[in-house]
């Protein structure tokens, strides 16, 4: 069933709609959500936390962007509150130098899932946008309406990622070869 | 771009306990779906319903004068012409019944009624004959039915009449 119509339901408070939203779009939040949190029950607390309050607010989606988009900003939000409560934020240096280099990541080396730890090196903003752009292929101009920031915020930040992970895996390279 | 069975690991994703979990927490959170009542009429669908029925009822009506026309100006010119007459002498004898229950009706006029009446049936009788016989009338049998029709209507033409006159 198109998004379109389970969000129309939805928005009459159809909780049978917004159920088959849930189960259409609740891996996508939680796995996003895991690369940031600390264990499995802040995991499901930000996750049920965001499916709340996107349908608490449904009637405010207009239909511009993807449900899927819209959600994914609304888990971002509920993850930051807590950062933010806890103070446990990392000091974001959001970098809008505009410059832009072309850094294939592909030519560079090949993703395996043991390369997670590299992401450590990168702050909450900078991993953000790595991940939303190279894993889950959201444009920039979707992860600029999803993080209230510039396009060119974005790429900006995700090429100063990409050199991050880049220069640490030159370090570490012959751990791989 | 990094392929995402590259990326995360199966543990990075909810098991179905975990949904579960996660809907539970999410339906009691979020307000109850007021079920409507199972004989509430949707007063809208209701009202199309209605209008499309009787305007489907029209279209059938029309359809069917329609096809009735059409097939009656297909048909024989003697049927038609019996079927005018039919028409005619059922119209008079609807009139009859007035004048046959009429209490304050005249001697003479009940004598009158009673010969005419026996006159109708052998006419009636003759009709009957003619029409009962299959297939297509030939031009004598169909003269003959319409000078019966035409002896009919005169006759009850005659009986309103003398009602009329008071005889």
């Amino acid at each position: 069933m198109p998004a379109e119509y389970l969000v129309a339901e939805a928005k009459k408070g159809n909780q049978r709609a917004f159920k088959k939203l849930f189960e259409d779009n609740v891996n996508l939040v939680y796995r996003f959500l895991y690369q940031f949190g600390k264990n499995n029950d802040q995991i499901k607390d930000w996750t049920q936390r965001a499916f709340i309050k996107a349908f608490e607010n449904i009637n405010y989606f207009e239909g511009n962007s993807k449900f899927s988009t819209w959600l994914i900003k609304i888990a971002l939000n509920e993850m930051r509150t807590d950062f933010a409560r806890v103070k446990d934020r990392v000091t974001v240096y959001m970098e809008e130098s505009g410059y832009e280099a072309n850094v294939s990541f592909e030519d560079e080396f090949e993703w395996k899932q043991d390369m997670k730890w590299l992401l450590s090196e990168l702050d909450e903003f900078k991993k953000t946008i790595f991940i939303l752009y190279e894993v889950e292929n959201y444009s920039h101009s979707e992860i600029a309406d999803i993080m209230n920031i510039s396009e060119s915020a974005s790429r900006t930040n995700l090429h100063r990622a990409k050199t991050i992970l880049k220069e640490k895996w030159n370090e570490n390279r012959g751990k791989y070869d | 771009m990094i392929k995402q069975e590259d990326f995360y690991s199966k543990n990075e994703y909810p098991d179905f306990k975990s949904k579960m979990s996660i809907w539970k927490n999410v339906k009691n959170a979020i307000p109850r779906e007021t079920k409507k009542p199972v004989l509430n009429l949707e007063y809208k669908s209701f009202a199309f319903g209605f209008a499309a029925a009787f305007t489907f009822l029209f279209v059938c009506i029309g359809i069917y004068s329609v096809v009735t026309k059409l097939s009656e100006k297909s048909e024989p010119d003697y049927i038609r012409v019996n079927k005018a007459y039919t028409r005619a002498i059922d119209e008079f004898e609807q009139t009859m019944p007035k004048i046959v229950t009429a209490s304050n009706k005249s001697f003479n006029l009940d004598e009158m009624l009673k010969a005419r009446n026996a006159n109708l049936k052998n006419i009636d009788a003759g009709i009957q004959e003619i029409k009962m016989d299959a297939g297509d009338l030939s031009p004598i049998k169909q003269n003959r039915l319409r000078q019966l029709y035409k002896m009919k209507l005169d006759i009850l033409s005659k009986m309103i009449d003398a009602e009329e006159n008071g005889l």
